[in-house]
């Protein structure tokens, strides 16, 4: 096995890893503030990971770039989703988006 | 193989979207989208066709644009 095909091998193993720890974590978390963490680094960690041993593979031709792409895409669109979701899950908790004026410091109203 | 043992992880999604309020719900949808995409891209590379990484990055697409709509959703009407 030469150097490169470990080095994919390594990395396809991290993606996997990430990607299973982080469904766990869904799963087994309690409220959905708690989940959205969890969602984070399945949409960071293995797209990097797997569009690096396609370009490994590859080299940088269509397949790569394209991977390549799809690891930004993933990276960039998944806090926008996290935040919307988060966003929803509190207005629904609380009926508004905004700080509340038990939740400021010492409870005072300003 | 790699692709196989992602399928894995759509289990605890699809436990997570039967379950719980419709949030959690949501989270088991976004993290299932996530998973497929990376699926596809593993499976593009796989067959070693570049046109498949078309549907990989659609499917990316798809699910932030179907994601956004259901947050929104959630928000006041469902």
């Amino acid at each position: 096995m030469s150097p490169r095909d470990l080095a994919v091998t390594a990395l396809l193993v991290l993606a996997v890893a990430v990607t299973l720890v982080s469904c766990a974590g869904v799963l087994l978390m309690r409220n959905p503030y708690d989940r959205l963490h969890y969602t984070a680094p399945a949409a960071v960690i293995p797209p990097v990971a797997i569009a690096a041993a396609v370009v490994l593979e590859e080299r940088l031709s269509a397949a790569g770039i394209k991977a390549l792409l799809i690891a930004l895409v993933l990276i960039v669109t998944n806090p926008v989703l996290g935040h919307a979701t988060a966003r929803a899950a509190r207005i629904r908790q609380y009926g508004q988006w905004r700080v509340r004026d038990e939740e400021r410091e010492g409870g005072s109203r300003q | 193989m790699a692709a196989l043992a992602l399928l894995a992880g759509l289990v605890p999604c699809g436990v997570v979207c039967l379950r719980g309020s419709p949030v959690d719900r949501l989270i088991g949808l976004e993290l299932a989208g996530t998973v497929d995409t990376l699926v596809l891209l593993l499976l593009a590379q796989a067959y070693d066709r570049a046109i498949y990484f078309d549907l990989a990055l659609a499917l990316a697409l798809l699910s932030f644009a179907g994601g956004l709509v259901f947050a929104r959703f959630l928000e006041r009407w469902i």
